[in-house]
Parts: structure tokens; C-alpha cells; sequence
């Protein structure tokens, strides 16, 4: 016989059986008779209540809970006494009867014990003596669950601040440098007055270091949105072939001048993918200027390739190299290898790392290879979603040098 | 043996019933206005049962089972897909349980509640309508398969089982959730059914 | 002894209804639908229209509004499973004389008519 068939049928004999399996569990229960009058109540239930038993046993239920004279917990016993059960649900009604929170659980969050119950009839049919009342101490359950609500809802308070700082800083930081890049033009356009070629030549390193600090603050902010996993995508449809090439073409004039060449290797029908190009070509400016920034001579060749799944890019510079050592940390932020090396080359320490989260975003990765005295290659890789236009050589033909 | 269409009828009108009490007395326990659809109904053997809850359904089920027994007998369940169960605990405490669309102790607690009062009223309504007495074991709550729930319907041993299908949608402000009843019941309490209908007064 | 429209979707409820109706000796005519019951209601003006809320084709609201609206002395009682105290609101706002819930006793069915009738004689 199951439990609750046992209190339906309860005669004699079985009621003994109950009385006793009630004085060993973790859990209220309470008798009372036809006229609810409480006929029992356990060890456990005794113990939860600040009256002695011998003044709860024997006496009207709703002298022992006065608190319970026209409720809806009332109202449960009398239907016990039809013959109805009741599931009493903490979330629903909070308790069944009025007890005092045990003092190590509820750790003063709660001024009644919390509570779920049900409430059943003792006999079945035309033959039901009384109810049993079966309780379950749940405070426990309820201030964790409480606690979690809110502790979450804290952390929602806290990432919305962070979002409103990086939307408040982007603007404040943007503002009074674009008012100095739009003064310096219209200072070099003689409209305010005639400009000297020397005034002239010192207003461009000005508005040269302006760009530059814009550049590093839009670094900043993209690592911090990033972290913080604020950085919206915006999938579209576009030719990877195109782009890249026009990064490429970004870096000519840079290249002429260091006497470094500059060679891409593309395939020569487009490659359609379905990503955000801004930040693609933001992964790709990146690199690619990262390797011409280290490399004083010797080449710079970008390499494009697809299979089924993802699409690669290679960056290899005949650059020094990093070693084992460094290559670890190379995508670590704000980490810049031999300060004594690298410091005339300026920048943030963020553009690797940055673009490594941006490849994440993106579905892919950014990995790197290197040998000291040889030269470094940085791998893109991005998956292809859904089915590249037409048959795709996977091998590039056609091979286009660049200066 | 076939429900004739008068039965089909009547059948439809005593779950509506039952549902619309069942609603009512969920809208005194959450505070908020709840309506239900005209049930649809279908009568089969329990063999037929499995294909036809396999059309209506899919993948893991909460089910609050509430055995009942006296002049009729078997066994009646509120069956819910698993992610209409969260929902429907999360519509009627105002997402304070499942809103994660997962049924923890407190959304099993809510269910197995509001399972016994729809179960209940129900039951109720086919008692007072038909003036048979039935009274009903405790409510358990469980997340199974659909074949475990078939497998665990309780009806007498070496009779024909038969299901009482109805099928509605319960609508809240915020939202709405599909959900079943089912009553299983052996040929001798679908007979008594057929009886009392027939000799119906009010 | 009256003339009675029972309008509801369900043959069952009909059945029974008239049943009691036609027991304590009223003329009983059944409708449907809601259009049917307007239809009836215009063609027949009976003394009393006793009207379902949910129904397939109109709700018995529009139906309650609609028949009001007609005649604006019309007595309509509606007889629902509906039995939620707003829904009883809703009702008397809209011009309903009484509101029943389902499942209807022939008790509280033909007390509900008397008492109705009675306040037309006086």
C-alpha cells in the first residue's frame, strides 16, 4: 500500500502504523476530528510550536491557531471534511498554519515559518472521522530562491550601468575630439586667414595625433563593450574577396614607403560570407598592421582560402618573430612585448586581443605562429554559414601581386 | 463500444463546466482573470490512446495524476508539455517560479495545486451532475515521457479501458498555454457515465 | 406560463433546459447561435431570453448589447459556466436582469422565471 492509500483507508490498525511513521519524519502532521478538534500531532510538529503538546492535543484547532478563523486554510479543513484534498503551495499561500520561522533558517527574513502543505481526509466516502494535515518546512528553499532573485536582479542593475558608462564615455570622449579635428581643418583651409606652410605642416602632426587618440579611445571602448558583451553583430551578406582587398590596398601607400612588400593571394571568384564587415575589416586592419608595423624588411603576404566549413585568412610578415615565451601571452590586453622593443611603435596593447574577441564574436578564431628570426603568421579563420555561391577552387588560382 | 453524438455533446458540456469552475477558483488563488476555450473532446479505447495523444503532442510532459474512486473509478490527469507547464506557473505567479522555463520545487509545487484544482472541479462537476460520489487520492506531480504515462495509468486489472481526451487552452492576460485533461476509466464506469447522462435531471 | 428563447451552443444544455422549462408548462424555443438568438429574439419577442456567454459565432455579450438595443425593456437572463465574479460584473453593467451559474438546478431555473414573470404581472 502506498502512503497516501494508507491515509485514505485509515482504520484502526493503520492509524497506529501512521502515528508512528509520523513521529520519525521531517515533516508536520496534525490530526483532528470531525468537530476539529486536534486529535494528534508529531514530534516534529510539537517541537515547532511554543505551546507544550499537552495543551494542543485535545484542544479546537482554532483555539490553538485563533489566527485561522475564516481563512482560506480553514476553509481547506472543512473541505477535508467533504472529502476534498487540498494542495496548499507555498508560492500561493506563504504557510498553512501559524508557526515561528525556525531561528538558524530563516535568518530574519521571515516572520512565520514558510510553508507547503496538504490537507486530506481521514476515512473516504460517507465514513471520513477527520483531516490530516501534512507540512513541509520550506523556508529554507524559499530564502535561497529569494536571494538568488535578488542577486540577480543587483547584476542587472550593475550591467546596465556599465552600459550607460561606455554609451556616456563614447560620446563624451568623441565630442571635444571631433572639435579639434573640424578647428584644424578649417584652420588649414586658409578660411580663417592665410596659413604658412610651416603652420601648416605642425597643424597636420596636430590633427594627425588627434586621429590617433580617437583610434586608441575607439580601441578602448570596443574592448571594454566586448568584455562586457556589449558589442552588437550586424549580419549581412558579403564578398570576403572584396573586403580583403580592400584592406590591402588601405596599406600601398605604407608599404611603398618602407620599401616592404605587400603580395595577397586571393581566389579569384567571390567568396560570399555571412558576417559583420566592419568587424572584419576592423580584425583585418588590425593584423595587417600589426605586421607592418614589425616588419622593416622583407614582405607582408595575405593569404585567402576556403574549405566547406570556414574560410582562412594569413596574415606572415618576415617580421623578427616572437618566442615561445611571448607568443603566449601576445593576446593578452594591455601586455606589450620588451617594452625597450616596442615602444617606438606606440599604440594600446589592445588591437590583438581585440580583435581576437571580435574573431569570437564572429564564430571563429585568431591563432598564431612564429619563429624567432623567421618571421610571424596570424590565422583567421571564420565558418561559412550556409553554402559558399557556386564550386569554390579550394586551392587559389591566379595569384595577384601587389607593388 | 461508440459515444454516441448526444454523449459526445454532453460529455463536452460537463468538461466545460468543470473547466470554467476549475477557472474560477484559479482566478480567487492568483488574483488574475482567466478564461477557457470550449473544450475539444474525444472518447477512445486505450489503445488508440498513444496515437492519438503522439498527434498532439511532444517530448517531456508534467503531469499532475489525481486517482479517483467510489461509484466511478480511474484515474485523471492534467497533461502538460514541458515548456507550456513553465510557462503556465510562470503566467499565473507573475514570473516569480519558472521563469527560466525550468520547473524547479516551487513551479512542481504551484502545478501539482493548480493540477488539483482543475482535476478536482472537474471530477466535481461529473459528480454533481451525475449524482455519483467519487473521492480522489493526493495529487502527485511528475515529468515523464508519454509513454510513462501511459504505462502508469491506474485502472482496474482485466477490464477494457477506455479515455475521456479534452483538449482546451487556458488564456491570462499576459498570455495563454494548451494543455489536456485525460480521464481514464473502465467500461463499467463509461456505462455508468453513458446511464447517467441519459437519465439526466437537473 | 411564458414564452422562453434558450440560446447556447450546447444541444445538452438546450435539452435539459427546456426540459424543466416545458415542465412547469412554458413555451420553449431554442436557438443555437448567437445570430440565431437575435433572429429568434426580433422575430418572436418573447417574455424572457435566456443566453450562454460563450458561443461560437458572437459573444453573448454583443448578443446581450444587440438584443437591449432592439428593445430596450427585453429581459435577458444569462445562464453561464463562466463563474468568475468579473465576468458576473460585466454582465449586470451590460444590462443582463440576472446572472446564472452552470450547471443550473431546475430549482434555482424555474425560480429564477417565476420571479421574473411575477415583476412583469405587477
Amino acid at each position: 500500500m502506498s502512503r497516501d492509500e494508507l491515509l485514505l483507508s485509515a482504520d484502526g490498525e493503520s492509524l497506529t502504523v501512521l502515528h508512528e511513521l509520523a513521529q520519525v519524519l521531517e515533516l508536520g502532521v496534525l490530526t483532528v476530528d470531525r468537530s476539529l478538534t486536534i486529535t494528534s500531532c508529531n514530534r516534529w510538529l510539537a517541537a515547532a510550536m511554543p505551546q507544550a503538546r499537552s495543551s494542543i492535543v485535545g484542544q479546537p484547532l482554532l483555539t490553538v491557531f485563533p489566527e485561522l478563523r475564516g481563512s482560506a486554510a480553514e476553509q481547506a479543513f472543512h473541505g477535508a471534511l467533504a472529502g476534498a484534498t487540498t494542495v496548499w503551495a507555498h508560492r500561493f499561500h506563504r504557510y498553512l498554519l501559524p508557526l515561528p520561522p525556525r531561528p538558524t533558517v530563516s535568518e530574519g527574513r521571515f516572520d512565520r515559518m514558510q510553508q507547503s502543505a496538504h490537507v486530506m481526509p481521514l476515512g473516504r466516502g460517507g465514513a471520513i472521522e477527520g483531516v490530516v494535515v501534512i507540512i513541509q518546512d520550506v523556508t529554507e528553499r524559499v530564502t535561497r530562491e529569494e536571494q538568488l532573485r535578488e542577486a540577480l536582479a543587483q547584476a542587472e542593475v550593475a550591467s546596465q550601468a556599465k552600459s550607460d558608462f561606455l554609451a556616456a564615455m563614447s560620446h563624451e570622449l568623441r565630442t571635444p575630439l571631433g572639435a579639434i579635428i573640424g578647428y584644424m581643418d578649417l584652420l588649414e583651409s586658409d578660411m580663417v586667414g592665410p596659413v604658412a606652410p610651416l603652420q601648416k605642416q605642425y597643424l597636420g602632426r596636430v590633427k594627425s595625433a588627434a586621429r590617433h587618440l580617437i583610434h586608441i579611445i575607439e580601441e578602448i571602448l570596443t574592448f571594454s563593450r566586448v568584455e562586457a558583451g556589449k558589442e552588437p553583430i550586424a549580419l549581412e551578406a558579403v564578398d570576403g574577396v572584396a573586403l580583403v582587398q580592400s584592406v590591402v590596398e588601405l596599406f600601398e601607400p605604407q608599404a611603398a614607403t618602407k620599401r616592404v612588400g605587400l603580395h595577397a593571394t586571393l581566389p579569384s571568384a567571390p567568396v560570399m560570407l555571412f558576417t559583420d564587415p566592419t568587424k572584419l575589416r576592423q580584425i583585418l586592419i588590425n593584423v595587417i598592421g600589426n605586421a607592418m608595423k614589425f616588419t622593416d624588411a622583407g614582405s607582408v603576404r595575405v593569404a585567402m582560402s576556403c574549405d566547406a566549413e570556414r574560410v582562412s585568412f594569413g596574415i606572415t610578415d618576415t617580421g623578427p618573430g616572437i618566442s615561445h615565451d611571448d607568443v603566449g601571452r601576445i593576446f593578452d590586453p594591455f601586455t606589450q612585448l620588451d617594452q625597450s622593443l616596442t615602444r617606438p611603435k606606440g599604440g594600446t596593447g589592445l588591437g590583438l586581443p581585440v580583435s581576437r574577441k571580435l574573431a569570437h564574436l564572429l564564430g571563429g578564431d585568431l591563432l598564431v605562429h612564429s619563429v624567432v628570426g623567421v618571421g610571424t603568421t596570424f590565422t583567421l579563420w571564420l565558418p561559412i554559414v550556409g553554402d559558399p555561391t557556386g564550386a569554390l577552387p579550394t586551392a587559389p588560382t591566379g595569384a595577384q601581386a601587389i607593388a | 463500444m461508440t459515444v454516441s453524438r448526444v454523449d459526445h455533446d454532453a460529455l463536452t458540456e460537463l468538461f466545460n463546466i468543470g473547466l470554467h469552475k476549475a477557472a474560477a477558483a484559479l482566478s480567487e488563488l492568483t488574483g488574475q482573470r482567466i478564461l477557457v476555450d470550449l473544450p475539444r473532446l474525444w472518447v477512445c479505447p486505450i489503445a488508440e490512446t498513444h496515437a492519438r495523444l503522439r498527434d498532439l503532442m511532444e517530448g517531456e510532459l508534467a503531469t499532475v495524476h489525481q486517482v479517483f474512486m467510489g461509484s466511478m473509478t480511474g484515474d485523471a490527469v492534467l497533461v502538460l508539455e514541458y515548456e507550456n507547464a513553465s510557462r503556465l506557473a510562470a503566467l499565473l505567479t507573475h514570473g516569480d517560479v519558472a521563469s527560466d522555463g525550468r520547473l524547479d520545487q516551487s513551479a512542481r509545487e504551484v502545478l501539482a495545486e493548480v493540477g488539483n484544482v482543475i482535476l478536482s472541479s472537474c471530477l466535481s462537476a461529473f459528480g454533481d451532475m451525475l449524482h455519483v460520489a467519487v473521492s480522489f487520492s493526493v495529487p502527485r506531480i511528475h515529468v515523464e515521457s508519454l509513454e510513462g504515462l501511459l504505462r502508469s495509468l491506474k485502472v482496474e486489472k482485466d477490464e477494457m479501458h477506455y479515455t475521456l481526451l479534452a483538449a482546451t487552452r487556458f488564456r491570462l492576460t499576459e498570455g495563454e498555454v494548451g494543455g489536456y485533461l485525460l480521464i481514464a476509466v473502465g467500461i463499467a464506469s463509461l456505462e455508468l457515465i453513458s446511464k447517467a447522462l441519459a437519465e439526466h435531471e437537473p | 406560463m411564458a414564452s422562453i428563447i434558450i440560446a447556447d451552443d450546447s444541444a445538452f444544455t438546450r435539452r435539459t433546459h427546456r426540459r424543466i422549462l416545458e415542465s412547469d408548462g412554458h413555451v420553449v424555443l431554442e436557438a443555437a447561435s448567437g445570430m440565431a438568438a437575435l433572429e429568434s429574439f426580433a422575430v418572436n419577442r418573447p417574455d424572457l431570453l435566456l443566453l450562454d456567454l460563450t458561443m461560437e459565432d458572437m459573444s453573448g455579450l454583443d448578443v446581450l448589447t444587440r438584443v437591449l438595443e432592439m428593445d430596450s425593456t427585453a429581459r435577458v437572463v444569462v445562464i453561464s459556466a463562466d463563474v468568475q465574479r468579473s465576468t458576473a460584473q460585466l454582465v449586470a453593467d451590460a444590462g443582463a436582469l440576472r446572472f446564472l451559474g452552470k450547471p443550473v438546478t431546475s430549482e434555482t431555473l424555474l425560480g429564477t422565471v417565476r420571479e421574473l414573470l411575477s415583476e412583469i404581472a405587477s
